[in-house]
């Protein structure tokens, strides 16, 4: 790749005057960002990278007073093999478990999962061939084009491309708090898909940690794709049920994360079986509208609520 | 069109790349030759001395090669941009402290700069076939994914090391027949190193897991999880 | 007789129609487990050289456009920023005055991703990339098809780029193009019967459309490379790299694909830099580059009768570009209908050239095994009982074919019933099949199916030739010199075998040794099918050369040489015990032909304990300070083989099969294969782990390009979206969970010892297997592949 000034962050502090330079970018596992850079994706190159891997602490995992506390860069398998998260936070475990492959997965942090780019191929196409409306261009071309993988719950700011992060679905479903730089936000409000980033995060502002409650009862998560591992979501779910109360989370269905309320209305309170769970599948893709080539994730949406669902048997 | 005769090397300073231009890795002394190559350049010629270690073979070979120096100027003459930054790391059991552009990714370092040629480059980049992967500070990962400046102080190991080093899973891979064309053979290695690193009496599903990273397109597959098992054996993992 | 005419005359002499006469009962090495790979250290250590890893001193490296339009020409092009980047060493642009620039980096790309227009070499592979992004290029965009009717309409450029060679009356003014496969087949061979009357004739009538998505067939290694100085292609470029720098280009990857791959760029560079130039065709140009073969919509008419004989097949094939095959092939070649007809049409769309790699003969099995599946379907019958039905040659019973085979020394054996039977136990068949489609449910709640699919063995008839020569080294070690590039197939280790076996020497003392001379000899380079069939043959009897020679040298009474004045023997002067001037024979007393060879001792035949090793007969060699000499033992050996495909009165009689075991899961239409049992009729084995290898990995990657892999384009650009390896999806570790290879013997080959070609065969007939599964699973045809869960889905009515 191309010269890019490089910085090994110390602190958050140091990390984020750095950001604040412009045309900076954070560097966690590298495992979303090199590819970008490598494949000049982006309309900028970055003239600096900031790790934060290098900041003391921040990739610890504990537990603390009924909260699970992630560090950003606590790796994805660090998280997939923690007893602790294993058994009281399944769905975490497992969603950082089925994301992408073993080497990603080592290098991979939870705070880039959640911060990661879309995967819409009109995006990520070599040299911003298509300068979409996500870079600041004036459309969408998926929206008409070749759409297999993309929303099916409609467009936010006429992009239909979907969030393909594993764990965020796992992070609202649990109900998790992510500290910032700058702030504490509730999972529900992280994403956006602001352009062309897809949170809420300001530039200079970077995730140090992610709070989960200790959930009341249990927590699954369901991946559905083409191949068992590499690949990103079609279509993932994870679900958390406990205390006559569900909390259900679609993924890659949305550009953001996107939460099933009508299958938590439908499955809150009952008993977890097979027609339950199917019914709650059913209510959780009411109001989903297909594009051209997409049809079939709807189904597959439907599937996973009710698989998530009974993995919280 | 012009032919262009300027003498940067991509804004690095041979000399300053080479102040440890012995380096040894994986057996074989990268010697100037590769880096040299990895650099052009085409004004002066000097001779250098190039000792290569042949892993396997046992003997020691050494060849005088004739290579092709440049000086480190810009095409206006002014000194080559800055901007690298040294680190140190251990590649293969050998400490070395070395210039790098904060640009360059492990992959490129390893194998364009180093001649580390087991790292292998699969799928260009983006992070979906672990042809390019090493073990950094025990685990595998994908050097490509990696940046070169971010590994100061790490200790990093790639196929080439692990054959050096006489590891099981290297004749395992062979006796098993566990590849046809071979490219992919060095991540799978390295994987599979990693993995008995940490666990030397791997369950079938585990080796599996382990695995999973790796894409061979001759799709070897299925003779993979009884090399990696051989290997378990030879370590005395399996009881 | 020019010699040109008289080399020709040499290859049709070679075509075997018999069975190889050097077939044995027992072999010592063909067939032998446990011999070490030649290359396995190098490969499992990563230091083999594959064309990415080259590395020499000074050396430049080039990157080339990849055109960004589906159809597009260049009005102009700046590229002054990129000439003032440091590094950049110069720019080959498609206007330079070297009339062959225009070829390798044309003026315009006839699809997305074509390397075109300008090519940089820079001092690294960054820079040069850096300054592709740097040209600046005004096109026009001109229109693009990427289907076969949205490319014969009118207002469609003509796509005339070097792949789209027209073929013989092919009007130039058209994209259309009709009547026959690039390999001639339609126009050498007259189709038997009259479909019409065949179809009247029939009890029954199916009818059926598949479509089959492009493919693409990357392998990730491939480069051109020059020298300085040297205008030719690669290959001849690797005989100066190879002797300058020692290195070891035995993973050159293929010859025949280094004509499509823009070949002339390094050495175009080489020579205007004086430098050495590697153009590495990156992973993402060789996914853009090339497709599988026979993509494209294919339409099907098959009678048959009640008792599953089919009487006629007519197929309507609309190919993207030209296929290698025609698609009717298999059903001449290894069935006895009586009445085939097609009607071969196709255009030229800007998609990539149709590469037969691992998929050439995939038109004919496509039609082959959707036929079957269909009859099979059509009466509720085990499709492999209808297979057998009609199993034949040329509308020829089995009967006939027995009798061919015993006219050529062949011992008959009806290879598709040992295929099958021996499938069907590996898989268990007769408790998991149902011939009601959709009545397996399993407790999982997933519907479980069984498919069949196969056709012949071929590719022990390939047009090539090779020649090889082989060589005794003073120390006893036997050398196989030759052009080498590795395809994937272990097949260095398959031809040390053969030597071994030939010449009665231990494995471990045959060696490769690459020779890259311009004027060495070439075995065919694949090394794959084709190659080995072929190439066993070239190297088998360059041994039978050598062989006598080395008897010979056994038995050599050396001629003393005179002293100055011719007057004086020097026999026991100068302490010459040691190195002794008086040559005489190590078997006194006994002729060459009283001698053998096993286990690398030569032995008298009549006396085995009489016996020395090969090492000391070899350090009889060559010339040494005491000035004896004895002629290094060559062997020189050439074969041709064939034509490409197959012949008249030259019968295949190896057969194949697949049986695949699948599940599927009904709610989200993915298909999960349990179990690939792969069965070839190989005729011998000879390096029995590299063809395991070969069958099961065909099996896999077959499975792979009909439910995972496809080229998927944006329909308003044409750009391809899935150039890379996270998008485009080949099968992972786990994603068949059992596969077994079975290679059977029957020696109905034409390649040396009766063996044939393997790789191909189940890559191109395996995937068939699974969507015939998929109907005996669910009572659903998906015959738009890949089968990804959005087709199944909608098959079962959920999407």
């Amino acid at each position: 790749m191309k010269h890019f000034d490089h910085i090994n962050a110390k602190t958050v502090e140091e990390a984020t005057s750095a950001l604040a330079g412009g045309n900076a970018v954070v560097n966690a596992g590298g495992t979303d960002l090199l590819g970008t850079i490598r494949t000049a994706i982006l309309r900028d190159y970055p003239e600096m990278v900031v790790n934060i891997k290098t900041i003391p602490g921040i990739d610890e995992i504990k537990e603390e007073g009924g909260m699970l506390k992630v560090g950003a860069c606590a790796t994805l398998e660090e998280i997939a093999k923690n007893e602790t998260i294993k058994s009281k936070y399944a769905a975490l475990a497992q969603a950082a478990y089925r994301t992408a492959s073993p080497h990603i997965r080592a290098a991979g942090t939870i705070g880039g999962n959640i911060c990661q780019l879309n995967r819409c191929w009109y995006f990520r196409k070599y040299d911003n061939r298509f300068d979409c409306i996500r870079k600041g261009g004036n459309m969408c071309y998926a929206m008409a084009g070749e759409n297999r993988y993309h929303s099916i719950f409609g467009a936010v700011k006429a992009c239909v491309a979907v969030n393909p992060s594993d764990t965020a679905p796992a992070l609202v479903a649990l109900n998790a708090t992510i500290k910032t730089s700058k702030r504490d936000i509730a999972a529900d409000d992280f994403w956006d898909v602001a352009i062309p980033g897809s949170t809420v995060l300001d530039d200079d502002e970077i995730v140090t940690e992610i709070q989960i409650p200790e959930p009341a009862g249990k927590s699954a998560f369901v991946k559905f794709a083409l191949r068992a591992t590499i690949d990103f979501p079609i279509v993932n779910c994870a679900a958390s049920i406990g205390n006559g109360e569900a909390s259900i989370c679609l993924n890659a269905v949305h550009n953001n994360p996107y939460r099933a309320t009508k299958a938590e209305e439908a499955i809150a309170g009952q008993t977890i079986d097979e027609a339950s769970a199917d019914a709650a599948g059913a209510a959780g893709v009411q109001g989903a509208t297909k594009l051209a080539h997409n049809n079939y994730k709807i189904q597959i949406a439907k599937t996973m609520i009710k698989r998530a669902i009974l993995g919280c048997k | 069109m012009t032919e262009k005769k300027n003498n940067n090397s991509g804004g690095i300073s041979r000399r300053e790349f080479l102040k440890d231009a012995g380096l040894l890795v994986g057996g074989s002394a990268i010697g100037s030759t590769v880096l040299l190559a990895a650099c052009g350049g085409d004004t002066e010629t000097v001779t250098e001395k190039v000792t290569t270690t042949v892993t396997g073979a046992g003997e020691t070979i050494t060849k005088t090669v004739t290579n092709e120096v440049t000086k480190t100027v810009t095409a206006d003459g002014t000194a080559p941009s800055t901007g690298l930054k040294e680190i140190t790391l251990t590649i293969n059991g050998h400490k070395t402290t070395l210039a790098v552009d904060p640009g360059w990714d492990l992959k490129h370092l390893l194998h364009d700069r180093l001649g580390c040629i087991g790292v292998k480059d699969m799928c260009g980049g983006v992070g979906a076939c672990g042809a390019c992967c090493v073990i950094i500070d025990g685990k595998a990962v994908l050097s490509c994914m990696t940046l070169a400046v971010e590994c100061d102080g790490k200790t990093i190991e790639n196929s080439e090391g692990i054959a050096a080093s006489n590891h099981p899973i290297v004749d395992a891979f062979i006796t098993n027949n566990a590849f046809q064309c071979g490219y992919c053979a060095p991540g799978f290695v390295v994987s599979a190193k990693a993995l008995l690193d940490q666990n030397p009496n791997p369950t079938d599903d585990e080796i599996i897991e382990a695995l999973k990273g790796n894409l061979c397109r001759c799709t070897s597959y299925p003779r993979m999880v009884p090399a990696v098992r051989t290997a378990s054996q030879q370590l005395g993992g399996s009881e | 007789m020019s010699n040109l005419q008289h080399n020709i005359n040499i290859v049709s002499a070679q075509i075997p129609y018999d069975k190889d006469p050097h077939a044995k009962k027992e072999y010592d090495w063909v067939g032998r487990r446990g011999c070490r790979l030649v290359d396995g250290f190098d490969k499992a250590s990563g230091r083999a050289i594959f064309p990415r890893d080259t590395i020499v001193p000074g050396m430049l490296y080039a990157r080339v456009l990849s055109c960004p339009h589906a159809h597009a020409v260049i009005k102009s092009m700046d590229t002054s920023e990129a000439e003032a980047m440091e590094g950049v060493r110069y720019i080959l642009r498609y206007d330079d005055p070297n009339p062959a620039a225009g070829f390798y980096v044309a003026q315009i790309g006839y699809f997305e991703g074509e390397l075109m227009g300008v090519a940089i070499a820079a001092d690294t592979e960054d820079i040069a990339e850096e300054a592709l992004r740097k040209v600046k290029i005004e096109w026009q965009v001109l229109p693009f098809a990427l289907e076969c009717e949205d490319s014969i309409v009118e207002g469609m450029p003509i796509l005339k780029n070097f792949h789209a060679i027209k073929v013989p009356g092919m009007p130039a003014d058209t994209n259309h193009f009709k009547g026959t496969s690039a390999n001639q087949y339609l126009t050498d061979w007259h189709l038997p019967g009259d479909v019409d009357e065949g179809f009247q004739n029939s009890d029954q009538i199916v009818e059926f459309t598949w479509r089959r998505e492009e493919n693409i067939s990357a392998v990730p290694c491939w480069a051109s490379l020059a020298v300085w100085g040297n205008m030719r292609n690669n290959q001849s470029s690797e005989g100066p790299v190879t002797q300058l720098y020692n290195y070891r280009p035995g993973n050159f990857g293929a010859g025949f694909l280094a004509e499509i791959i823009p070949s002339g760029i390094a050495p175009m560079l080489a020579s205007y830099t004086g430098k050495n130039v590697i153009c590495v065709q990156t992973p993402r140009a060789a996914h853009n580059c090339f497709c599988a073969d026979d993509s494209g919509t294919v339409k099907c008419k098959v009678g048959f009768n009640s008792d599953g004989t089919i009487v006629a097949v007519q197929i309507d094939p609309w190919y993207f570009n030209r296929t290698y095959q025609s698609g009717i092939q298999w059903l001449h070649n290894s069935t006895k209908i009586p009445n085939l007809g097609i009607n071969y049409n196709g255009a030229y769309v800007n998609r990539p050239i149709n590469l037969p790699n691992r998929s050439e003969q995939r038109p004919n099995t496509s039609t082959y095994d959707m036929v079957i599946a269909h009859v099979a379907a059509a009466l509720e019958m085990d499709p492999s009982e209808v297979a057998r039905k009609n199993n034949g040659f040329e509308g020829h019973d089995l009967e006939w074919l027995a009798h061919h085979a015993e006219e050529h020394g062949f011992t008959w054996v009806d290879s598709q019933s040992q295929c099958i039977n021996t499938a069907k136990e590996a898989i268990d068949w007769d408790a998991n099949w149902s011939a009601k489609p959709g009545a397996k449910t399993l407790p999982n709640g997933n519907l479980q199916g069984l498919g069949f699919s196969g056709g012949y063995l071929n590719w022990h008839s390939t047009a090539f030739a090779s020649d090889v020569g082989l060589s005794l080294d003073s120390s006893g070690k036997v050398h196989i010199i030759s052009k080498q590039n590795e395809y994937g197939s272990n097949h260095n280790t398959t031809y040390c075998h053969v030597v071994a076996e030939e010449l009665g020497c231990k494995y471990e003392d045959v060696h490769l040794r690459p020779n890259h001379q311009y004027d060495s000899f070439h075995l065919f380079d694949q090394g794959g099918s084709g190659g080995c069939a072929v190439n066993t043959h070239a190297v088998a009897k360059a041994a039978r050369v050598l062989k006598p020679q080395i008897l010979e040298l056994a038995c050599l009474e050396h001629t003393l040489l005179p002293t100055n004045d011719g007057s004086q023997e020097l026999d026991g002067v100068y302490g010459y015990d040691r190195w002794p001037l008086r040559m005489t024979s190590l078997f006194p007393g006994l002729n060459p032909e009283d001698l053998d060879i096993k286990d690398s001792m030569v032995f008298e035949k009549a006396n085995p304990d009489n016996a020395q090793p090969l090492a000391l007969v070899a350090s009889r060699t060559g010339t040494v300070s005491s000035g004896r000499h004895a002629g290094i033992p060559f062997g020189f050996a050439f074969q041709g083989q064939g034509i490409y495909g197959d012949e008249h009165d030259r019968p295949e009689m190896s057969r194949m099969c697949n049986m695949s075991l699948i599940e599927v899961d009904p709610e989200t239409g993915q298909i999960i294969v349990k179990k690939s049992v792969a069965v070839n009729d190989v005729g011998k084995i000879i390096q029995p782990e590299s063809c395991e290898g070969q069958i099961y990995g065909a099996a896999i990657m077959g499975i792979g390009r009909q439910i995972l892999e496809e080229a998927i384009y944006d329909p308003a650009t044409g750009v391809k979206l899935n150039d890379n390896l996270i998008e485009y999806k080949w099968p992972t570790l786990d994603y068949v969970q059992t596969v077994e290879a079975h290679p059977l013997e029957n020696e109905l080959g034409y390649g040396a010892y009766g063996c044939t070609g393997v790789g191909e065969n189940q890559s191109d007939c395996a995937g068939q297997s699974i969507t015939s599964a998929l109907y005996n699973a669910t009572g659903k045809w998906v015959l738009d592949w890949p089968m990804t869960p959005d087709k199944v889905l909608k098959a079962l009515g959920k999407a």
